[in-house]
């Protein structure tokens, strides 16, 4: 799940359409994400939570392959709530 | 994993994604089985629990040989065969007997064949070992040797499937998977259950999956074929530092912690936060254990630069990390131990097979006692049946090499440490090697035994499923006490 290349891409191609669909900034992209993956809205918490990573200043330990959006896609496909119905 | 086009992605959302491909497909759904409710509420279902008694083993490793050994070439020495050389099947057992093994071969042409190999006795103990193997010879004074065996079948995948589960038919938990169910797991940083598998086998992954089990106690299979040991995706992506996958994760953890709130009476959920901090952890750990360069070359050169000396090597490398079951496969692949005529013959199979295993097995053995893991570590040996005294067809006619055929009325198997007793020989066939007449072990009786040196109770050992609780012994199975320190 962490490392596995599919997930990757996919999670690439998920940031694309994001941006493409809902801009640069980041609440609009978490709104976005949330309706895309869950439909429905994020709660405000989950929003808050979302916008403090995308806005995180990259540090010289960063690898800067993947952007943020990448990273904050790649982990919404890992949570439960997408993983499992109900 | 293939690449999906971005045509096709750009349409994937939740709901096209589940039309499209359909619920089964989602592999990831797999990773947790169904839960029932009886189920324990544990936070982790791999945190370590109390046996239901003191246990004299903690950990397994069982070597299982694919095919079928033959007991009168390896450990069951039966000289009279000699005398009976020759002497055609269906004058010396019955229809019922021979029908009872494989229903497809015709043994009517078949004759008795004496062992293909000299037998000597070793060690202080005496016990019997053919000459096929000489390093396992010498560790004999460590072994219980039962050579009394009986099974359910003369078929290779229902005799491997029973061996592991206890039922005929797949789908039912194997060993690993109960022991792990029963036991826990002491390294969170490392699953409970691995399996070394040298490729698939005739009995298939049933053989080490956890069937009605949660799927938390399924082994994390190597496939050590290619001759590397290490498990898919478990290094990180170039692209990505250890720092932004520890931030990923707290805030997955976050996130789901949100969601557990809504859905507090799901379990799995929980398992699931537990498996991505287990999979984090393993990037460590597991890349260091399974490492073999990380051992002095002393130790390597004790086990064998051989696939299966690293087999055993890491099993040890894992039992001593906290892995609380290893399984090692041996000859998966085309079941290498199935010694008939029409299959490179008995006396190049037996030769070649225990000339691949006969090193690693003593050098475990070795090994782990040197260290003083034998007594917490039990080591198996089996098989999934042993082979008939006679040959399967009429050689001459057929311009075969010798060969024997399938049978399960009694055979040979052996432990080693974790609370059996050292240089031991259990129970006997009749003078054919044909029949388990003294002291006989079915394989559910094995299995009750392994639990019992595990501190588990077969009969306490259960999982409610369909409305009934289930065990490994199904309605079977008693403790060998004779083969227990």
């Amino acid at each position: 799940m962490f490392n596995a290349p599919f997930l990757w891409q996919q999670a690439e191609l998920m940031a694309e359409r994001i941006e493409r669909e809902a801009g640069k900034a980041p609440d609009a992209q978490v709104d976005h994400i949330y309706e895309v993956a869950f439909t429905r809205p994020p709660t405000d918490e989950e929003r808050a939570l979302g916008i403090q990573f995308l806005d995180r200043k990259p540090t010289k330990d960063d690898k800067n392959d993947k952007s943020v959006l990448v990273h904050y896609c790649h982990a919404i496909m890992g949570l439960n709530e997408f993983i499992y119905i109900r | 994993m293939s690449s999906i086009d971005a045509t096709t992605t750009w349409k994937m959302n939740r709901r096209t994604c589940l039309g499209g491909i359909g619920l089964g497909s989602i592999a990831l759904a797999g990773l947790l089985a169904e839960e029932d409710a009886a189920a324990t509420p544990s936070r982790s279902p791999l945190e370590p629990k109390q046996p239901h008694f003191t246990p004299s083993a903690k950990n397994v490793i069982f070597l299982f040989m694919v095919g079928g050994v033959s007991h009168l070439e390896t450990f069951d020495h039966k000289p009279l065969l000699k005398k009976y050389a020759g002497k055609n099947a269906v004058d010396l057992f019955s229809k019922e007997e021979l029908d009872g093994l494989n229903p497809e071969k015709d043994y009517s042409k078949s004759k008795v064949l004496q062992p293909v190999f000299s037998f000597k006795q070793h060690g202080q103990c005496g016990m019997w070992v053919s000459e096929i193997f000489p390093h396992l010879s010498k560790v004999v004074d460590e072994i219980t040797m039962i050579n009394s065996m009986h099974a359910a079948s003369s078929i290779h995948s229902v005799g491997q499937i029973s061996m592991h589960t206890g039922y005929l038919r797949p789908g039912f938990p194997s060993l690993g998977a109960w022991v792990t169910y029963g036991l826990g797991s002491e390294n969170r940083n490392m699953p409970g259950f691995v399996a070394l598998r040298d490729g698939v086998s005739s009995g298939g992954p049933t053989m080490y999956r956890s069937g009605f089990l949660p799927g938390t106690y399924q082994a994390t299979v190597i496939d050590t074929s290619s001759g590397q040991f290490q498990l898919d995706h478990l290094r990180r992506p170039e692209y990505v530092s250890a720092k932004q996958q520890r931030q990923q994760l707290e805030l997955m953890t976050r996130l789901n912690a949100l969601h557990r709130e809504k859905h507090a009476s799901q379990g799995e959920l929980d398992a699931r936060i537990d498996s991505f901090e287990t999979a984090f952890r393993m990037q460590g750990e597991a890349q260091e254990l399974f490492d073999l360069r990380r051992e002095p070359k002393s130790v390597r050169k004790l086990y064998g630069h051989t696939p299966f000396g690293n087999q055993c090597l890491t099993a040890r490398r894992l039992v001593e990390s906290g892995v609380r079951f290893v399984e090692i496969f041996n000859g998966s692949q085309g079941r290498r131990w199935d010694a008939h005529g029409n299959r490179g013959g008995l006396v190049k199979n037996h030769r070649t097979n225990a000339a691949k295993t006969d090193q690693g097995i003593a050098a475990l053995i070795t090994d782990l006692k040197s260290r003083g893991l034998l007594d917490e570590t039990l080591v198996v040996w089996a098989t999934e049946f042993g082979r008939t005294p006679f040959e399967e067809a009429f050689r001459e006619l057929t311009r075969k090499t010798l060969g024997r055929g399938h049978q399960h009325y009694g055979f040979s198997m052996w432990l080693a440490g974790g609370g059996v007793k050292r240089g031991f020989t259990y129970g006997a066939t009749d003078d054919f090697g044909m029949h388990a007449v003294e002291a006989p072990v079915a394989h559910h009786d094995f299995h009750a035994t392994i639990l019992h040196l595990l501190g588990l109770d077969h009969m306490q050992l259960t999982y409610l499923h369909n409305g009934r609780d289930f065990r490994l012994t199904d309605v079977h199975g008693r403790v060998v006490h004779d083969l227990l320190v």
